[in-house]
């Protein structure tokens, strides 16, 4: 049997379902506290995708436009955080697809640049090396890993949520999870190597 | 690297979720040789250095360009009223059942025949109007005359018939809010409740409602009561609500739901 | 028409200091129109319901005390203080029957009785009982109407129409045909709500648990839009009524109610 009904807490009017349902209602100012309550954890997903600040707020942004333009099509199932990270997914994927095709190299010099112009790791204690290593390794990681590792470490959400964020199955997730942390931990070896050389 | 047989059990371990076989199970593999013990506190140790990298601040402008985002679709959500005007209306013409509708006809007709002869038939807006408001009267009659019925479905039928009545007197609302104090049919007064619900811009309902909280002993038209205040966000029940969690004979269910509407209302 | 009027007091007590006290005893009532439809009206305080429909004619109730202290009454003195006892807390009832409507009234609330009573087929039945036992009704085509409070509720192999309601018990229906004109209703608070229905009958489904799931495997045409205007004071804002699932099955058609605090609701394709 199918079922119909998914368990979140429907009762608290304040719950993040009943404000979304009424924004999805006409009742826009709702959105303003979704959006305090879910900007900075948003911008963190961003922000350890891209390591770009300006892209994440445009990502952020471009999230909440996109819960605007359709916000009639919300019908209140399932839980709102796993939904709203839904969109931000697709809204990375489409950055990523833009971005691919056009100024991918651009962007990845324009990183190095902004982000490391601390390039001079040796100098840094080892856990700030390390912590550095890492960023750059997760940079060369694929997008459906790094989501998935994100997902998992940051947003605190469990495997069969980011399944459902990610439209793939549980078990998907768990070998994304897998291999991201081993391709991340060979990466960072390699990276070491050349560092060292 | 650990064999990707293992999946389940290493990423369970991960993200802490193993129950108490799994756990055994793993560490009889890592007892076997079959999982390196090593191999898993490396892992671990990947997933440290990804928690410890903190993202920046986002700038203040980011929450500004929201805002007025916001400001911006109001403008426009103004606008678009008489888009969902002319929606609602095509809502209810959807609605509107076809046998009625001929019913209504047949009456508008046969009115227009032995009296009305001299109405402005030019005037289209007015005939839909009294076509609405007869199909809306027969539905009434309809109604009232079904609640008097003994059997419990005839009743349900009259109470599900009501939601489908526009109209401004408080005939039908009355004899709802009747049914929902003295049916003797628990789901009867089930759904009068939702029918009550779906008649709420009539003032009449709210304090009707309100009324019947600590006169129903129905656990399940108590808790029914309660979706409803909840949904018309009335916080006047919370009172009524408060007089019924006296009562000691009230089910732990009930109990459970009222103390979580009243902390919803307030 | 000619109408039958039977009534039957039956003070039982005054056999029983003889005969034992748990005999199942039996009643049965010809019908004033045999072969017409017909209603059965039964409530009581205590005690279980049970009711099938036969190839009869007439109705038969059996019936049985469930009163496990029935027997100590025996042991009450029938005379104390030189006065004779003549309070009676057994089984009494009263049967009426006019034009194939029979009521079974006038039972003691504090007498626990378990009826077990077998109707024509073509019959409706309407039954309450509060404590001690479950309902069952089984191959009878009608209207079925049954409250119950501390018990399950069990319609078998039944079909017309039904609205159920109990507190603590489960509900299960299997229907074979549908009266399409009315209306359902199956409410209760803690148990699972379990409701067999022919495939290709058209109903809107009006569902909610509070605390549980919900499953069928009915395509059903989930409607999102259940919302209606509210017009408080001056502003204008919309609400989502309870919370509630709609969904339309076969196109639609009267409304089903289920709708429960803890229980499960499944709703099954027969």
């Amino acid at each position: 049997m199918n079922r119909l009904t998914k368990r979140y807490n429907r009762l608290d009017s304040n719950s993040d379902n009943a404000l979304m349902m009424k924004v999805s209602n006409g009742d826009l100012d709702k959105l303003g506290l979704l959006f305090e309550r879910y900007n900075r954890r948003l911008f963190g997903f961003f922000y350890r995708l891209t390591h770009r600040r300006d892209i994440s707020e445009d990502l952020v942004q471009g999230v909440f436009e996109r819960i605007l333009k359709y916000r009639q099509t919300y019908n209140g199932d399932g839980a709102f955080s796993t939904w709203i990270f839904q969109i931000a997914r697709n809204q990375h994927i489409d950055y990523y697809r833009k971005n691919s095709k056009t100024d991918s190299q651009d962007d990845f010099n324009e990183w190095d640049t902004v982000e490391y112009d601390d390039s001079d790791i040796k100098e840094k204690s080892e856990d700030e090396q390390n912590r550095l290593l890492l960023k750059r390794a997760l940079e060369y990681l694929d997008a459906e890993k790094k989501q998935a590792l994100i997902l998992s470490r940051y947003e605190g959400f469990k495997y069969r949520e980011i399944a459902e964020i990610m439209d793939c199955t549980e078990n998907a997730v768990k070998v994304r999870v897998f291999r991201g942390i081993n391709e991340l931990k060979e990466i960072v070896t390699d990276l070491k190597k050349k560092e060292e050389r | 690297m650990i064999d990707e047989k293992y999946i389940d059990l290493i990423t369970g371990y991960l993200q802490d979720s193993l129950d108490q076989d799994d756990q055994k199970k793993l560490d009889g593999l890592i007892e076997a040789g079959k999982i390196n013990r090593h191999d898993i506190d490396e892992m671990q140790m990947v997933l440290k250095g990804i928690d410890s990298i903190e993202p920046p601040k986002p700038s203040p402008s980011m929450r500004d360009r929201f805002y007025s985002m916001i400001e911006e679709e109001k403008q426009t959500q103004s606008i678009s009223w008489s888009n969902k005007l002319n929606r609602w209306i095509d809502d209810q013409k959807s609605r509107f059942e076809f046998r009625y509708a001929i019913y209504a006809a047949m009456i508008f007709l046969a009115g227009l025949f032995f009296g009305d002869l001299y109405a402005p038939l030019s005037n289209q807006s007015n005939q839909i109007d009294r076509l609405t408001s007869e199909v809306s009267q027969m539905r009434e009659m309809m109604m009232i005359s079904l609640l008097e019925n003994s059997s419990a479905a005839d009743r349900l039928k009259a109470v599900n018939i009501s939601t489908a009545i526009r109209t401004e007197d408080n005939r039908v609302v009355n004899a709802l809010l009747s049914t929902l104090n003295n049916d003797s049919n628990v789901n009867v007064r089930i759904a009068a409740v939702d029918a009550l619900v779906a008649h709420a811009s009539n003032p009449t309902v709210r304090t009707g409602l309100i009324h019947s909280i600590t006169r129903q002993e129905s656990p399940i038209v108590q808790a029914a009561l309660a979706d409803a205040m909840l949904a018309l966000q009335e916080k006047q029940s919370v009172d009524e609500f408060r007089k019924l969690l006296e009562r000691d004979e009230l089910d732990m269910n009930v109990r459970n739901k009222l103390e979580n509407t009243i902390a919803a209302l307030n | 028409m000619k109408t039958i009027k039977h009534i039957f007091f039956l003070l039982l007590s005054l056999f029983l200091g003889v005969s034992t006290s748990l005999a199942q005893e039996q009643v049965v009532i010809p019908l004033s129109n045999p072969g017409a439809p017909g209603t059965l009206e039964l409530g009581i305080v205590r005690g279980s319901i049970s009711v099938s429909g036969t190839d009869a004619e007439q109705i038969i109730i059996n019936y049985v005390s469930g009163d496990n202290n029935a027997n100590s009454r025996q042991n009450t003195p029938q005379t104390k203080n030189g006065l004779r006892r003549i309070s009676d807390k057994s089984i009494g009832f009263e049967v009426t029957e006019s034009n194939n409507k029979v009521e079974i009234g006038g039972t003691s609330p504090m007498a626990d009785v378990n009826f077990s009573i077998s109707v024509p087929r073509n019959f409706s039945v309407f039954l309450s009982t509060v404590n001690g036992g479950n309902v069952i009704v089984e191959n009878i085509n009608g209207e079925i109407e049954i409250s119950n409070v501390n018990g399950n509720v069990i319609l078998t192999n039944v079909s017309g129409s039904a609205s159920v309601n109990t507190v603590n018990g489960d509900i299960s229906a299997s229907f074979n045909s549908i009266n399409q004109d009315n209306p359902m209703a199956f409410s209760n608070v803690h148990g699972d709500i379990d409701i067999t229905l022919p495939a290709n009958v058209r109903f809107t489904a009006n569902m909610k648990s509070e605390w549980g799931e919900i499953y069928t495997d009915f395509e059903m045409d989930i409607n999102r839009s259940n919302r209606e205007n509210i017009q408080a004071n001056s502003d204008v804002y919309k609400v989502s009524i309870n919370n509630s699932i709609i969904g339309n099955i076969n196109g639609g058609g009267p409304e089903y109610l289920f709708k429960t605090l803890q229980g499960d609701i499944y709703i099954r394709k027969r």
